[in-house]
C-alpha cells in the first residue's frame, strides 16, 4: 500500500488510550524528539499498567507494583494526559476529536491504541451482579469484592487469559473452575495432548477443568448464588463468573467514524500502522493487520516502534516496517510452564513432528520440523521450558537443525546440543519484547557498555516480560569473552578469586589470618578492598572478636571503631533495642549519656536511637555507661545483621493475630553478631497490614492466622524490591530453620557489598532454585548451613563489653598518641536545641576570631 | 634527640623531633600525633603509620573531607606501592609521596621518619608552619 505522506512535521501527536501498547508508542515517540507535542487520552482512570501481569495484583503486587508509568514521569516528559476520556468523534477534516464529555482536542497526528474488549458470549444471565471480566484494574476490584461474598468461583474460557484469570480467583482463595468449549485447554497454542497433559497438571493444583462444555445459561440458585446449565445437561454451582471467552478490538471509534474496518472488525491498518484516513494511526490489539489481530504485547510494541517512527521521520525508508509478528509465548500458569512456538499444530503441509513425554514428571515437548527435516518450524512444551530460547532461536532465523533433530527435546542425559549464542546471527531477536537483536547488544558493548545492567538498561533488552535473561546473559558473556575481556571476578588484584571462592577456600582449608592466607592465597600487601572482605568472612566463618591483633588492620574505619564515622570524623553510637521495644529506663539512659556527652539524638528508621558527635576518645566513657545500663552494640557500624523491626502485634493491637515483637526480639538475639557481604535488615509485622514494612526488607515475616509468612530478599534504599513470598504458614520452629539456612547460604554465596536483593537477581534459577536449595535441601547442604549459624550463634559477644575490658584495644581510642589534648577541628553549633557540625564557613568565622557561638566540647 | 616543645618549634627550620614510641604504634594501620603550638589546625595532626618494619608519616587532614581522619583509613597496596586510603571519601594517597593516585593534582604532606631505641622521630620543617607565640 502505497500513500502520499504529509510533508508537514508533525507538531501534535494525540494517542487515544495508554495501555501497554499506547505507553510504549509515547515512549518511542520521547526516544526520537523531545520536541514533538504528546497528548494522551486515557479511557481509564489511571496510566499505563502491565496487563501481562495482572494476576500478581491478588498476589504480591500491588496496584502501583502493575504501573508502567507514572504520573511524575509523563510531566517529566512533558506529555500531557487526561484520564476517562472516551473519543465519540473525529473530525477527519479540520482535524480533531470529540470526547463523550464534549471536550475536544487537536492532532497534527492521531493515533489509536484503544486495545480490546473482553467479549462475552451471549449467554442469558451474562450480566448479573457476580458476573466479571477480567482486562483492567477496576475488574480486578470488582472481582476482589465478590470474592469476598462468594465460595467458588468459574472462568469461562480455557485460553491463556482465562487460565491467568483462574490463577486471579486461586489466589483469592475460592474454589476454582474453568468451563472450556473446546475439548482442550490453550487450543490457540498447545496441541491436543499437550492440552491433556496441561488440563492435568492444572487439576492437580485445584482448580477443576470442564472442557467441551457449552454454557447454555445461568440461572439463581440456592445452596451458591448462581448454576450453570450445561448444553449437555449437567450443571455447576458456583456464587461468581469471570468470563475470559476472547477478545475483540475496540474499533468503535473507527466503525462510526468511516475509517476502514476488516468483515470481523479490527482497524485496518498497513505496513505503516497508517489507517486509511490520513495521518491517523492504529496500534495493538484494535488494529487488524494483514487480516490478523494480534492479541500479545511483543506485537503491540512493533507496531507502536513502527507508527512512531512514521511519525517522527516521515520517511518509509528510515524506518522497519511491521511485517507481522512471532506469535510464539512462554508463560507460567499457576506455576506450570508452557511454551508455543510458531506451528504449534503442524498444520504446514507435509510438516512432521518429534514428540517426547515423560508421564511420570509430566513433561511433554514436541517439535515440528518441515517435510526435509532442515528447518523447525512450531514447538510445544508443557511442564519444561528450559528448551524454548532454543528452539525459538532456530524457528526465528531459520538455523540449520542438527542430524538428529530430535535430540533437541530429548533429556540432557542424551547430550542435547544447545545453541550456543555465537551460532546466531546478528539479526537474531534476542529480546522480542523490545525488539532487541543480537547487533543491537554488540553496538552497546562496542559503545563501551560491559556489564549486564548496563547493557539491560540502554538497549532495554529483557526488561519487557524478562523470558530473554538466560539468552541475554550468555549474548554477553560470550561476546566479553570473545573480545578477551574475561569476565573477570577477582575481588581484587590481591587476589585471583571471588567473593565465595575465598569463603570457601577459608572454611575448608580453616585460615584464620589474613595474614596466612594473602601469604598461601594472594600476593602484595592488600587492600581497602580485600582486607574488609575477608575480615568479614572471617567474621562470618569463624566469628572471633574483631579487634583481636591480628584482625584490625582489616576493618574500616567504622569497624575499627565501632561507630558509625561521620562527616566530620565524629562517630554515631546506636545501642541495640530488640525489636524496638525498650523501657522507660534506657530511654532516660539514652537521654542522660547523651546530655552528659553533649550529644545529637535522632530516632532511625530501625526503631532505635542514634546519638552523634562523639569523638573518638569519648566512645569508651559513652560505652562504658551504656553496658553498664544494659545496652549491647548494635552494629550500626558493621555489615552485618542490623534491626529487626516489628509492628507492637497481637499482644497491644486489635487487628494482631501473632506475637510481632516477640518474635522479633527472639529473632534479633538470635543474629545479632551475624556478620555478612552487606548489612542485613529484618521486619515481623502482626498481621497483613504490614505495619513493620517487612516486604522492605532482607528477611521479611507477616503474621498469618496459622503463622508466618516468609518474604525474602526485599530492599528498600536506592532500589527498592518488594520481597519474594519464600513460604507460607511457617510454625516459628521452621521459620527460625529457613532463616538459619537463607542467611547461611546468602553469606556462603553472595558477593562483595551484594545485598540480598541483587543477590536473589543474580541467582540463577531465582526463587524457585532459592526454595530447592533451602526446602528441598537440593545441594545436600542445610546441615553445613545450619552447623555455620549455629556456630556463629553459640560465639555470640557484644564488641564493647569486649572491648571495654580489653586494655590494648582501648588504647586505640586515644585521639593523639602523644597528647591529651581532643582533635581541636571538630566544631560544633546549636541547631533546634541540639549540636551539628559546623559548616566551612562558620569555622572560617570562628578562626578570624569573628563573634560566633561555636561549642568547644572538651 | 628532643621532644618537640613550643621553643625548639620556633626556633627550628628543619628538624627531628621525637613524637611517640613503637608501642604506641599499630602493625599494618594508623596512629594519630599532634604538633603542639601549631596555628593552623589543619597542620597541627599527623598520621602515623607502621606497614612491613617501615614507620611512614603524613598529614592527618583529609582534603577532601576536610577533616582529621587520615589515620583511619585502610594501608592497602597497588602494583607494589603503598598507600593509605581516605576512611571518608576513600581516595588513596602514596605512603611516601602523598600524591593522591585517583587524582595527582591532590595530595597530603609526608614526612621524614627514623626510629632510634624505639623511638619515633619526625622531620619537621617549621619554617613554613604558623607557629603560636
Amino acid at each position: 500500500m502505497n500513500k502520499t505522506h504529509s510533508s508537514i512535521k508533525a507538531s501534535n501527536i494525540l494517542v487515544v488510550g495508554n495501555g501497554m501498547v499506547g505507553h510504549h508508542f509515547v515512549e518511542q515517540v520521547r526516544q526520537l524528539s523531545d520536541e514533538l507535542s504528546i497528548q494522551v487520552l486515557s479511557g481509564e482512570s489511571r496510566l499505563a499498567y502491565d496487563r501481562v501481569h495482572l494476576s500478581e495484583f491478588f498476589k504480591d503486587k500491588t496496584e502501583s507494583g502493575l504501573a508502567l508509568t507514572t504520573e511524575e514521569s509523563y510531566q517529566a516528559q512533558n506529555i500531557e494526559f487526561a484520564y476517562e476520556k472516551i473519543v465519540t468523534d473525529i473530525d477527519k477534516e479540520n482535524k480533531y476529536v470529540t470526547t463523550e464529555d464534549g471536550t475536544t482536542y487537536a492532532y497534527d497526528k492521531l493515533v489509536l491504541a484503544t486495545g480490546s474488549y473482553p467479549f462475552v458470549p451471549p449467554i442469558p444471565g451474562n450480566d448479573q451482579a457476580h458476573c466479571h471480566v477480567y482486562r483492567t484494574i477496576d475488574d480486578l476490584y470488582a472481582m476482589q469484592a465478590s470474592a469476598k461474598e462468594s465460595k467458588v468461583g468459574v472462568v469461562i474460557g480455557g485460553g491463556l487469559l482465562g487460565l491467568e484469570a483462574a490463577n486471579a480467583l486461586k489466589e483469592l482463595g475460592l474454589e476454582t473452575h474453568v468451563v472450556e468449549f473446546a475439548p482442550q485447554l490453550m487450543a490457540v497454542q498447545v496441541d491436543s495432548r499437550g492440552g491433556e497433559l496441561l488440563a492435568k497438571k492444572i487439576t492437580d493444583l485445584g482448580v477443576t477443568v470442564h472442557t467441551s462444555k457449552a454454557t447454555d445459561s445461568i440461572q439463581p440458585s440456592t445452596n451458591t448464588r448462581y448454576v450453570m446449565q450445561f448444553s449437555d445437561g449437567t450443571e455447576l454451582a458456583t456464587d461468581m463468573i469471570v468470563f475470559s471467552a476472547g477478545i475483540r478490538p475496540s474499533d468503535q471509534l473507527a466503525r462510526t467514524n468511516d475509517i476502514a474496518i476488516g468483515p470481523r472488525g479490527g482497524i485496518v491498518i498497513d505496513n505503516y500502522c497508517q489507517t486509511s484516513a490520513e495521518d491517523i494511526y492504529a496500534i495493538g490489539e484494535c488494529a487488524l493487520w494483514n487480516e490478523q489481530i494480534f492479541g500479545l504485547v511483543a506485537p503491540g510494541y512493533s507496531m507502536a516502534r513502527t507508527a512512531a517512527g512514521m511519525i517522527v521521520k516521515n520517511d518509509t525508508s528510515k524506518i522497519a516496517a511491521f511485517t507481522g509478528a512471532d506469535m510464539s509465548t512462554k508463560l507460567k500458569l499457576m506455576g506450570v510452564e508452557v511454551g508455543s512456538i510458531g506451528d504449534a499444530h503442524a498444520r504446514t503441509p507435509e510438516a512432521q513432528t518429534y514428540i517426547y513425554e515423560n508421564q511420570p514428571e509430566d513433561i511433554y515437548k514436541k517439535i515440528v520440523v518441515d517435510k526435509k527435516g532442515r528447518y523447525l518450524l512450531g514447538a510445544v512444551l508443557i511442564g519444561d521450558t528450559s528448551d524454548y530460547d532454543t528452539l525459538l532461536q532456530y524457528a526465528l532465523n531459520n538455523i540449520a537443525l542438527p542430524k538428529n533433530p530430535e535430540s533437541l527435546i530429548l533429556p540432557s542425559t542424551c547430550d542435547s546440543p544447545s545453541l550456543g549464542p555465537d551460532v546466531l546471527p546478528a539479526t537474531a531477536s534476542i529480546c522480542s519484547c523490545h525488539n532487541v537483536t543480537k547487533s543491537d547488544i554488540i553496538s552497546a558493548m562496542d559503545a563501551g557498555e560491559t556489564s549486564l545492567a548496563g547493557i539491560k538498561t540502554c538497549t532495554k533488552a529483557s526488561t519487557g516480560c524478562g523470558g530473554c535473561t538466560a539468552l541475554l546473559k550468555s549474548v554477553v558473556d560470550s561476546e566479553l569473552s570473545k573480545r578477551g575481556v574475561e569476565v573477570n571476578t577477582d575481588i581484587c588484584e590481591h587476589f585471583a578469586y571471588s567473593r565465595q571462592e575465598l569463603f570457601n577456600i577459608i572454611k575448608v582449608k580453616g585460615y584464620r589470618s589474613f595474614a596466612a592466607l594473602i601469604k598461601e592465597e594472594g600476593k602484595g600487601h592488600g587492600c581497602e578492598i580485600c582486607k574488609p572482605a575477608v575480615g568479614s568472612i572471617l567474621a562470618s566463618v569463624h566469628n572471633d572478636y574483631i579487634l583481636q591483633q591480628e584482625h584490625i588492620a582489616l576493618q574500616d574505619t567504622n569497624d575499627t571503631y565501632l561507630g558509625n564515622m561521620q562527616k566530620d570524623g565524629t562517630y554515631s553510637v546506636v545501642p541495640r533495642v530488640p525489636g524496638g521495644e525498650i523501657t522507660p529506663d534506657k530511654l532516660i539512659l539514652l537521654g542522660q549519656v547523651a546530655k552528659d556527652h553533649k550529644l545529637y539524638t535522632k530516632i532511625t528508621g530501625g526503631q532505635r536511637i542514634d546519638l552523634f558527635g562523639a569523638k573518638v576518645n569519648e566512645l569508651p566513657d559513652i560505652w562504658q555507661k551504656l553496658v553498664d545500663g544494659g545496652f549491647e552494640t548494635g552494629h550500626a557500624y558493621a555489615k552485618a545483621l542490623r534491626t529487626v523491626k516489628s509492628c507492637v502485634g497481637r499482644t497491644w493491637c486489635r487487628f494482631g493475630v501473632q506475637d510481632s515483637v516477640g518474635t522479633a526480639i527472639d529473632l534479633e538475639n538470635r543474629y545479632k553478631g551475624l556478620r555478612g557481604p552487606h548489612k542485613i535488615k529484618f521486619a515481623v509485622s502482626g498481621c497483613t497490614r504490614e505495619c513493620a514494612e517487612a516486604q522492605s526488607k532482607d528477611i521479611g515475616i507477616i503474621a498469618t492466622e496459622n503463622g508466618w509468612n516468609l518474604y525474602v530478599c526485599g530492599n528498600g534504599g536506592m532500589k527498592p524490591r518488594h520481597g519474594d513470598l519464600f513460604a507460607t504458614d511457617l510454625s516459628t520452629e521452621l521459620l527460625v530453620t529457613y532463616i538459619d539456612r537463607i542467611l547461611a547460604f546468602y553469606v556462603k554465596t553472595a558477593d562483595r557489598l551484594q545485598r540480598t536483593s541483587t543477590w536473589m537477581e543474580n541467582l540463577e534459577g531465582g526463587l524457585d532454585y532459592l526454595k530447592n536449595v533451602i526446602i528441598e535441601d537440593s545441594l545436600g547442604i542445610c546441615d553445613e548451613l545450619e552447623a555455620q549459624m549455629a556456630l556463629v550463634i553459640d560465639t555470640y559477644q557484644c564488641e564493647w563489653k569486649t572491648t571495654l575490658e580489653n586494655e590494648d584495644s582501648l588504647k586505640r581510642f586515644r585521639q593523639f598518641v602523644n597528647s591529651k589534648e581532643t582533635d581541636n577541628t571538630i566544631q560544633f553549633v546549636q541547631e533546634r536545641g541540639q549540636i551539628r557540625p559546623a559548616t566551612e564557613a562558620e569555622k572560617a568565622l570562628v578562626n578570624d576570631e569573628k563573634n560566633i557561638d561555636i561549642i568547644q566540647i572538651a | 634527640m628532643n621532644t618537640l616543645t613550643q621553643e625548639m618549634l620556633l626556633k627550628a627550620s628543619s628538624q627531628w623531633f621525637q613524637i611517640c614510641t613503637m608501642s604506641d604504634l599499630i602493625e599494618d594501620s594508623g596512629v594519630c600525633a599532634l604538633l603542639p603550638f601549631i596555628k593552623t589546625d589543619t597542620q597541627n595532626q599527623i598520621a602515623i603509620f607502621y606497614v612491613n618494619n617501615e614507620v611512614y608519616a603524613t598529614s592527618n587532614w583529609d582534603p577532601v573531607g576536610k577533616a582529621q581522619v587520615i589515620y583511619r583509613g585502610i594501608i592497602g597496596s597497588t602494583n607494589g606501592e603503598l598507600y593509605i586510603c581516605s576512611p571518608l571519601y576513600k581516595q588513596k594517597y602514596s605512603l611516601k609521596t602523598g600524591i593522591c593516585l585517583d587524582d595527582n593534582e591532590l595530595y597530603i604532606p609526608v614526612y621524614k621518619c627514623k626510629v632510634d631505641q624505639e623511638k619515633i622521630h619526625i622531620l619537621i620543617d617549621a619554617s613554613n608552619l604558623e607557629v603560636t607565640q
